[in-house]
């Protein structure tokens, strides 16, 4: 009877594996030492981690946007996979202050077959391999590149390209570097809120700690000692343009009331169009009094 | 016509619940009629069958109470469907009638099996604070357009500010 129960099993996990969909196999790694699988695991996946995979390879991509000096390329021919030519491009960090990428591109370099990121350990964090069709590059929008130019952060080829800001207080920049990306966020430090704190989830790094008041939590492909440092230089960085608000908030000329009406001279504003005579107040009136009072306006 | 009357004692006798005249007599027929001793082993296998499926409910019913146990300490969640009840009230009905009760179990034990599995992967994939996991959805979801999605899909748009030099 066991073993009926265990082949009607067996029978009913390729259904749940076909509903799994795309061609598209994932590997991103987490908090305990292993991988999440996408695709290559029959079992039923979190949509938050099909998201968060599907995010990470969906994101700008163009050779000549990476800050080429913080890493050393190496670029491959002659790879085939699937009957198509691939050229591998691998950016090693100099230094190990960033991650590594590998990206298979098609000959064209117009979609993407496998694309790859290590740590400073060379552990692999995260991998996205296409089985059929290449996933196409999603080329950097002109504003990208205006962001990324304009950068007004900007440290270690980190710019930021999106700075968001809640009204609590809060706020969120968004930093890269051509490749590797990470967000710091801040917020009001919560009543149990250990830090510093270290994590890994979908392949991306996590790392919170308190400052003055704020906790600070950065996540993206950048080692935890990188993220220590990032936190520090963007709250000296806002703590300077806070100083400098407020001084020039201190010596700013007393503003004009919101309302004020724009008047030239006292006279001016003494010049009350006749539709807009002040009204005349109102007395009291004695409802019996009322049909005398109508007839008089007749 | 004489087998007619022995498939009544058939039954009774799978049970331990036949005569001792009746026992003799069946065992003397049996000698005789393959169709009655087919019969025979048919009825004990079909007994062993409600067996098995009895003493695998009590398995399901421990094992699946641990899992949902365990994920609702780990997770503080609720679980809609009390399996472990369930089993136990399909072991109650297996008794009055074995092959309602086969089918019951298959089902919950599929039901029980993809649910165990919905909470364990839920659980590895953000077995720490939930939280953080909010911060990756929200770092990997934005990028230039100042809309970011969070992890129940909706959009929110937030206010953009300039930093000057």
């Amino acid at each position: 009877m066991r073993e009926f129960f265990a082949a009607l099993m067996l029978l009913a996990l390729p259904v749940s594996a076909s509903a799994a969909g795309d061609d598209i196999y994932f590997q991103l790694a987490n908090d305990k030492g292993s991988y999440n699988f996408i695709n290559t695991s029959p079992l039923p996946i979190p949509p938050m981690l099909r998201n968060a995979a599907m995010l990470t390879l969906d994101k700008p991509y163009a050779h000549n946007l990476v800050q080429m000096q913080y890493y050393q390329l190496t670029i491959t021919h002659g790879i085939v996979w699937n009957g198509e030519k691939i050229v591998q491009y691998d950016y090693t960090p100099i230094n190990n202050d960033r991650f590594r990428h590998v990206i298979w591109l098609n000959k064209e370099r117009t979609a993407i077959f496998k694309a790859e990121i290590y740590d400073t350990d060379n552990r692999l964090m995260y991998s996205a391999l296409c089985l059929n069709k290449p996933f196409p590059v999603n080329d950097p929008v002109d504003a990208y590149m205006e962001r990324l130019d304009t950068s007004k952060f900007s440290f270690f080829g980190f710019s930021n390209i999106n700075e968001q800001y809640f009204e609590n207080g809060g706020l969120k920049i968004l930093f890269t570097d051509g490749l590797n990306r990470f967000s710091v966020f801040r917020s009001m430090i919560g009543p149990k809120s250990p830090q510093p704190h270290e994590e890994i989830i979908y392949g991306n790094l996590v790392y919170s700690k308190d400052v003055d008041g704020y906790t600070y939590t950065v996540v993206g492909t950048i080692p935890f000692e990188a993220m220590d440092n990032f936190i520090d230089r963007v709250d000296a960085v806002i703590k300077e343009k806070a100083a400098v608000e407020a001084s020039e908030k201190a010596n700013a000329p007393p503003v004009k009331p919101k309302d004020s009406p724009k008047a030239d001279s006292p006279e001016e504003l003494l010049d009350v169009p006749e539709e807009l005579e002040p009204a005349k107040p109102v007395q009291d009136i004695d409802l019996q009094d009322l049909p005398s009072l109508m007839e008089d306006a007749q | 016509m004489r087998c007619t009357k022995f498939i009544g004692i058939i039954s009774a006798y799978v049970d331990s619940e036949a005569s001792t005249f009746e026992q003799l007599a069946l065992q003397e027929h049996l000698k005789s009629c393959p169709h009655c001793k087919a019969e025979l082993e048919a009825q004990y296998m079909l007994r062993e069958m409600v067996k098995d499926c009895h003493t695998y409910s009590e398995n399901i019913n421990i094992n699946i109470s641990t899992t949902v146990m365990s994920a609702i300490r780990q997770k503080k969640q609720t679980c809609d469907v009390d399996f472990a009840a369930m089993a136990g009230e399909v072991a109650a009905v297996a008794k009055s009638n074995s092959w309602v009760a086969v089918a019951l179990m298959f089902a919950i034990t599929m039901a029980a099996v993809f649910s165990a599995h919905r909470l364990n992967s839920h659980v590895a994939v953000a077995e720490a604070e939930p939280i953080y996991s909010e911060y990756v959805y929200e770092h990997l979801s934005t990028e230039l357009s100042g809309i970011y999605y969070n992890s129940s899909g909706s959009a929110s748009q937030m206010k953009q500010v300039s930093y000057t030099k």
